[in-house]
């Protein structure tokens, strides 16, 4: 009897399994959520149209699995709760796969390096992340990089003035930083890299230790839709493979990250 | 700055249809529980109902009110288009000022109508809908165009569900262009005109309502 139950319990999970890929298929589109204002990889250009690392990655990949990629526009610090709510199909917003993150979600393979680093003013006199004993730091709500502040000053004891802030934009935090609010920023080097190319004051430094693992950008997927999500990383396997990827990345990064990337998906 | 502008145009319609769809549903969802709130007796389930929804409007914060709307409907089974969302979240903040706004303007009428339309020979339902009503809601006008205002200005935390209005279209052009200020300013000028126009509106019927009364005065 057992035995009976527990293979119709298989059989009636590997059918659910089966539904996000065959949805996706039978939609003939996949639904991907993202957060606009993250140059370069989601950004409005100037004729108003979506643009960006993720708006091509998703392109290339809807291609290779015959069906429309389409994206959705959420709030990121609730990215995760709206997509198991039925918002969209995966979140493929430049997200960097954590541990706490891996509690909920899944991550496809990595898709770009996602490598933290500090944005400071070029006369703030910090060039090490030794350096922020007694300044004001931020970073984005709900992204890594906050947490990675507080491990930092554990690891070399210094405090910061004041707690660690959290911005929602990215624009905001540079205008604040401006007006000597902030001292240091932390974000993922590329995004603070695009803006320090439209503003000579401010310098990006690295922000790495061994408190935090090297970090990758991938998509999340829903815990269930592993089906989903092995699709994905076979078409990025692809798209590693014949140098579509390192070709877009050339294009929005000005270099390839693809020799770097490993080819297992990040988990815990 | 000046050649974004019309890029802000197509999510400024989009604060407006917003704002005046959730003023319209509230004024009638006000208008109907704050006379129901008035014709019924103190204890009743449905006044006990509406006091406790008033209470809770206006003791949580709207941008509360907004992430509830957009996170807990679907937990119930209701997945709309986030315009809608808007809609709803916005409606429901607004009703528990618009009853609260009928609510006050109904029981600003004389008792004496009340009193001759009985002795007319109606009963409470029709003297509510053709003698309480027509003069309650030209009270009620001018809070409501202040309501407009309230709305169009608390639209703008939308941006938090990435409902594309005004604001948000201005945060989607600073994470291009990273001029925060220079779109601070300009959404302040698309807001500004918007907001006085209903404003000034507002004052207009205030302003009818009062010489109206000094006129019945006089005849008295």
């Amino acid at each position: 009897m057992k035995t009976i139950s527990l293979i119709i319990a298989l059989l009636f999970s590997g059918s659910v399994f089966a539904g996000a890929l065959d949805d996706v298929k039978s939609a003939g589109k996949f639904v991907f959520g993202l957060e606009v204002g993250y140059k370069p990889f989601e950004y409005m250009d100037d004729s108003g149209k979506l643009v960006g690392y993720d708006i091509d990655v998703s392109k290339e990949i809807g291609r290779r699995l015959g069906v429309e990629a389409v994206h959705q526009d959420t709030n990121w610090s609730t990215v995760i709760q709206t997509m198991y709510d039925g918002g969209f199909d995966l979140i493929l917003g430049g997200m960097t796969a954590t541990e706490k993150r891996f509690q909920k979600v899944n991550f496809s393979i990595p898709y770009m390096n996602a490598a933290s680093g500090i944005i400071v003013m070029k006369d703030s006199g910090i060039s090490d992340r030794s350096d922020l004993d007694g300044k004001k730091v931020s970073a984005g709500a709900g992204t890594p990089q906050l947490d990675q502040l507080k491990m930092s000053a554990d690891e070399l004891n210094i405090s910061y003035d004041g707690d660690t802030k959290s911005y929602d934009s990215d624009a905001v935090a540079y205008e604040a930083m401006r007006s000597k609010r902030i001292d240091a920023y932390a974000s993922t080097m590329v995004s603070l890299l695009e803006f320090a190319k439209t503003d000579d004051n401010f310098t990006v430094l690295s922000f790495a230790s061994d408190k935090w693992s090297q970090e990758w950008t991938s998509m999340a997927f829903t815990k269930e839709d592993d089906d989903l999500r092995m699709a994905f990383d076979d078409a990025i396997r692809a798209m590693k493979s014949d140098g579509t990827l390192a070709k877009i990345q050339e294009n929005w990064f000005g270099q390839s990250f693809v020799d770097a990337l490993p080819d297992t998906s990040p988990t815990w | 700055m000046a050649e974004v502008f019309p890029r802000l145009l197509p999510p400024l319609w989009v604060t407006i249809k917003v704002s005046f769809i959730s003023l319209f549903l509230a004024f009638i969802i006000g208008l109907f529980f704050g006379s129901l709130n008035c014709i019924s007796s103190k204890f009743n389930p449905i006044n006990i109902i509406t006091r406790f929804y008033v209470w809770i409007v206006l003791c949580t914060p709207i941008i509360i009110q907004i992430y509830a709307a957009y996170l807990l409907l679907p937990k119930v089974g209701i997945k709309l288009d986030v315009f809608w969302v808007g809609v709803i979240a916005l409606t429901f903040n607004s009703a528990g000022y618009q009853i609260e706004i009928s609510r006050a303007s109904i029981s600003s009428i004389d008792k004496g109508q009340y009193e001759a339309s009985k002795t007319l020979g109606m009963n409470i339902f029709s003297s509510m809908i053709y003698i309480i009503l027509p003069q309650a809601i030209k009270r009620m006008l001018p809070a409501t165009a202040n309501e407009a205002s309230h709305l169009i200005k608390a639209s703008s935390i939308l941006s938090v569900i990435a409902l594309l209005e005004l604001h948000k279209a201005a945060i989607n052009l600073q994470g291009n262009s990273f001029k925060f200020i220079e779109l601070l300013v300009l959404q302040a000028m698309i807001y500004l005109p918007i907001v006085l126009c209903t404003s000034y509106i507002a004052n207009i019927l205030q302003k009818r309502n009062q010489s109206k009364s000094t006129k019945i005065d006089l005849i008295k």
